[in-house]
Order: structure tokens, then sequence, then C-alpha cells
């Protein structure tokens, strides 16, 4: 569906040269939600805009179901952006509109109707729950009605893609839970392939599928949600993921480990989906000699599935917890020994 | 106070009249070839819809040059200018050519500013939908300033008024040319007076005007 492959963007900031993104490839599949989190700067916008082309990649590819954007002329340009909906942080809509009219404006580009804009302005607003709102102009309608408003007038003329940059990141935590759950609905309900920006992984962890850290205008790790979440590769994902899913020993433990060798392992259990580990557990005990202690866990959601993680001490002798570890792993839980307990 | 003024009433009615066909002439004509001056220093500037640094660059230098003359001063030396157009340099007829001149300018700057608090995500927004660079101009960029280009134009016609007031000098009629022949060489200071006060309220009711339509736009 998007295939960016190659993808440069060089800013030339009074004579000193911005690289804001830095070979990128990233493929995204149809009815996908794909997310891409970064720091402030890392080159997120840039790498959106790029798709459909609000900036020109200094080199690279860019293909939406295999045409390649680079190369269109601005007519086509204009048509292929028509199935491409976007929308912001700041919601841009027009202030001196009412908001059946920003929800119109899309539509009156193209020139259908009025009775056929009427109609599916009225449609769209009952899918974003503002249908008694058409009246209404934006200064009085809050954050959150505003960016229903725009996801509204993004989805005017049936795009197969949305684009979301930084799309709740001016909304309070329970607002963004809103918009991420209705754009999660519209996801499920049309298959829209949705690409979103963000510097907050709870938002990642709540409707993407996959998902592309992004430092310094490269793409560093990217990955399934739960393989990103259950494996992370660099610092930079870890400690995006420390503020959602903390899996970090307790100080007073980690302290308590340092001071006296613990015996056995400390090892870390990742686990994914409904299987809980409990049983898992247990059969461990029966079928080895050894004692497993738990000593910190965390679960969480990410989209759909369940996902948690368990520290624990495994005490025994040596060859029985390579045995008991080999275990674990052939019933499907990521087991991951800790070499230090920080 | 209210005597000369009730005897003298012809004599403003008149000048009244004359200003307000000078101002209104003028403001058209100048918002009409002003406006879209506003527009292009705006579209034509770096990285906007229509950038073409070079036009820019003059268009600039020339509304800055054109800006920066006293108006007393571009009437006289428009004169032949203004023959050549309307045939006179005297009366309401001669006293248009300069206020064109002067004004256009002028409104240029106000809607050029005018246009740039349009919030540049919203342009972007329309770009992403697809919008053509003339639906940009037209629904997106006036649509949105409209408060805004009412504030300027409220603006310039009190500054129209103002030269009009000068242009008396040249023989133009309205309401400075009668301060001037009756207030000050003949020394009638309630005629003078009274032209001030009405100036002073014309000014005042154009500015509430211009207000209230500003609110109305921005309420909308
Ligand atoms: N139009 C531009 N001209 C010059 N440099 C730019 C431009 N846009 C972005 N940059 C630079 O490119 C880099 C990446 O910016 P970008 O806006 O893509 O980051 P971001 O990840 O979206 O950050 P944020 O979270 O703050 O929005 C920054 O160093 C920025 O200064
Ligand atoms: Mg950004």
């Amino acid at each position: 569906m998007i295939s960016i492959k190659n993808l440069y963007k060089t800013y030339d900031q009074g004579g000193r040269k911005v690289e804001a993104v830095k070979d990128v490839h990233i493929e995204i599949g149809k009815g996908e939600i794909f997310g891409v989190i970064g720091f402030s700067g890392a080159g997120k916008s840039t790498l959106i805009r790029c798709v459909n082309l609000l900036e020109t990649p200094t080199s690279g590819s860019v293909k939406i179901n295999g045409v390649e954007m680079t190369e269109l002329t601005d007519p086509e340009l204009r048509q292929a952006r028509r199935k491409i909906g976007m929308i912001f942080q700041h919601f841009n809509l027009l202030t001196s509109s009412t908001v059946f009219d920003n929800v119109a404006a899309p539509l009156r580009l193209v020139g259908i109707s009025k009775e056929q804009i009427k109609k599916r302005v009225d449609e769209l607003l009952g899918l974003v729950g503002l249908a008694d709102k058409g009246g209404f102009y934006p200064s009085q309608l809050s954050g959150g009605q505003k960016q229903r408003v725009a996801i509204a007038r993004a989805l005017a003329n049936e795009p197969e893609i949305l684009l979301c940059d930084e799309a709740t990141s001016a909304l309070d935590p329970q607002t963004t839970d809103s918009i991420l759950e209705l754009l999660l609905d519209i996801n499920k309900r049309f298959q829209i392939t949705i690409m979103l920006i963000t510097h907050e992984m709870h938002v990642i962890k709540k409707i993407c599928d996959r998902v592309a850290v992004m430092e310094n205008g490269r793409v560093v790790e990217q990955g399934t949600v739960l393989d990103i979440f259950s494996n992370p590769q660099t610092q930079t994902t870890k400690n995006f993921i420390k503020n959602v899913f903390d899996i970090q020993l307790p100080e007073n433990l980690q302290r308590k480990f340092r001071q006296q060798q613990p015996g056995g392992e400390i090892i870390r259990v990742s686990f994914v989906g409904e299987a809980t580990s409990e049983p898992i557990f247990a059969e461990l005990t029966t079928r080895f000699p050894l004692r497993p202690n738990i000593l910190f866990g965390n679960i969480t959601q990410i989209k759909e599935t369940t996902f948690g993680s368990l520290i624990l001490q495994l005490t025994g002798d040596s060859v029985t917890i390579q045995q008991g570890l080999q275990y674990l792993k052939e019933q499907g839980l990521r087991v991951e020994v800790l070499e230090d307990v920080e | 106070m209210l005597n000369s003024f009730v005897e003298n009433f012809d004599l403003y009615w008149v000048a009244i009249v004359e200003t307000w066909w000078m101002v209104a002439y003028s403001l058209v004509i100048a918002t009409v070839i002003g406006l879209p001056l506003g527009v292009l220093l705006v579209v034509t500037r770096p990285n906007h819809i229509y950038e073409n640094r070079l036009f820019y660059t003059i268009l600039n230098v020339v509304i800055n040059i054109l800006r920066s003359i006293p108006f007393i001063i571009l009437m006289v030396a428009i004169i032949p200018f203004t023959k050549s157009i309307v045939g006179t340099a005297i009366g309401i007829k001669g006293a248009i050519v300069p206020l064109v001149v002067y004004t256009a300018p002028y409104i240029a700057r106000l809607m050029e500013s005018a246009l740039l608090e349009v919030d540049a995500g919203i342009i972007e927004a329309f770009q992403a939908m697809g919008a053509t660079r003339r639906q940009i101009v037209f629904q997106v960029m006036l649509k949105e300033a409209r408060p805004a280009i009412s504030l300027g134009l409220t603006i310039a016609t009190i500054g129209l008024i103002g030269a009009t007031a000068m242009a008396g000098v040249i023989g133009a009629g309205g309401l400075g040319d009668l301060a001037i022949r009756y207030g000050y060489q003949r020394w009638q200071l309630d005629v003078m007076a009274g032209t001030v006060i009405i100036l002073v309220i014309i000014v005042q009711g154009v500015q509430s005007l211009g207000n209230f339509v500003a609110k109305r736009l921005r309420k909308q």
C-alpha cells in the first residue's frame, strides 16, 4: 500500500545542511496501522509529509499502490491526494466556517452536487459522533471535538490512507483515548491504512500493529509492536517503552541483589496472548527440581493482545536451570537471562 | 456654534457629499488594485504557493517607494500623470488619481498583513486534500482573512479621509477644501471647528462600522 524506499530529505538551513530523513525504508500493508515514534526533531513530520508530497523528498521513492508519488504531475498529485486523508496536531480547521462547511470543504473542491454533499457530511458527522454540531463554529468546540471534525473532513473523499501527524498530542489523556478508539474503529470499518506519528508510546501500544522508531532522521528499529515491546534493541526504544510499561526491578530489590549474590539465575520472561504463564510455571516445577521466585511483573494490553513480563529468580543446579529455560522457550515464552539486575 | 452650523448647513452638506464621492471612488479603485497586490505579496514570497523571488522583490520595493512619499508631495509630483489619465489635475476627478496612487499600495500592505495572519496549517491541510492553488487563494486565504481584511479596509478608509482633506489644497473640494477656504483663508474659525467636528464624527463612524463588520465576520 505505502512503500517508502531509500528516502532522504535534506533541508538547507541558511547554508547548513540538515538531514531530516536519512535512508528510510518502510512498507505498510493495506488496512494496517503503522506508527512512527521518536523524540522531537527526529524527522517524523518530515517523513509523513513526504508520503503525500507536502515535502518533496531529496531522493528515494514513495509508492502508493505501486504508483511512484515523486513522479506525478501537479494535477495527478492533487488527484492522488484526494485519496489520502491527513489530520494534524492543531486540527487546521477553517475558523470562519461551520463544522458542516469544514467537512464539506474537500467535497466542494471536487464539485459534487449540494444534495450529495449534505448527505455525505451528515453521514460523516454521525460517524465521528458530532451529528448535532453541524452549525457550530470550531471555536465553540473542545479540542477532541475539533479533531473529530478534522477526521470527518479527512474521510470525506473516502480515502484509502489516513496520515496522522501528532493527532493526539494537543489532547488530554482521556480525549486522546477516545480519538484513538475512533481511529481504530475507522480502520476496522473501512479498512483504511493508517500511518501515524507520535512521541507517546501509549498511542503506539493502543492502536498500532507495527512501529518504526526514529532517531536523528533514521529508523533505528521497526517491527510489530509486540516484538518491539518484548525485545527492544536500542536504548531509545527502551526509554519509550519504559514510559508505558515498566519492567525494571524496583530500586530496593536491585540493591539487595547487588549486595548478596543471588543463587541461580535472574531471568525475564515475556508472554503474549491469553495463555497466562501460571500453568506453565506450575508445570515447570513439577517437571524439574527448580524453584521459581517471582520478583517483579507487569502486564498490559497491546492493541487487543495481552502482553506481560515477569522477572524471576530460578534456583536449582545449573544444568536443570538450562533445561528449565529450554522448556519455557518451547512453551512459546521469550526468555532472557539478566546479566545485571538493573 | 450650533447657529453657525445651521446657517452654513448647505456649505457643509456640499463638502460632505464631495468628500464622500472622493473617498468612495478612490476606495473602490484602490481596493480593486490593492487587494490583488496584497495577495501577490503573500503568495509569491519564498515557500508560498506561487513562489517567485524576482516578482516578489520588485513588487515589494515598488510598494515601499510609493509608501514612503508623503501624500502632499505625491499629489503634486504626479500632476502630469493625473492629467494624462483624467484630463485634469483639479476637482474631484483630479484628486481621485493621486488618492488611488497613494492608497492602493497602503491597501496592498494592509491586505498582506491580513492574509499573513491565516494559519499556514490550514493552507497545508487544503494542499493535503488536493486543492488547487486558486482554490487555496479564494476558498481558504481570502475567506479566512475576512475579519482582518475588513479591519484593514477600515484603516485605509480613515487614511483616505485624511488624504482627501489634504487634496483640498489643490482645490479638490470636500471638507478639507472647506476648512482651508473658509476656516483658514477667511479666518472663519467656526467653520474650521465645524469641519473638524464633522471629520471626527465620520472617522468614529467608519471605525465603529469596521469593527462591527469584523466582529460579525469573526463570530461566524
Ligand atoms: N522546512 C524546514 N526547513 C528547514 N529545516 C527543517 C524544516 N522542517 C524541518 N526541519 C528540520 O528537520 C528536522 C526534523 O524535523 P521534523 O519536524 O520532521 O521533526 P519531528 O520528529 O516531527 O519533531 P516534532 O516532534 O518536534 O514535531 C529538524 O532538525 C528540523 O529543524
Ligand atoms: Mg513533527
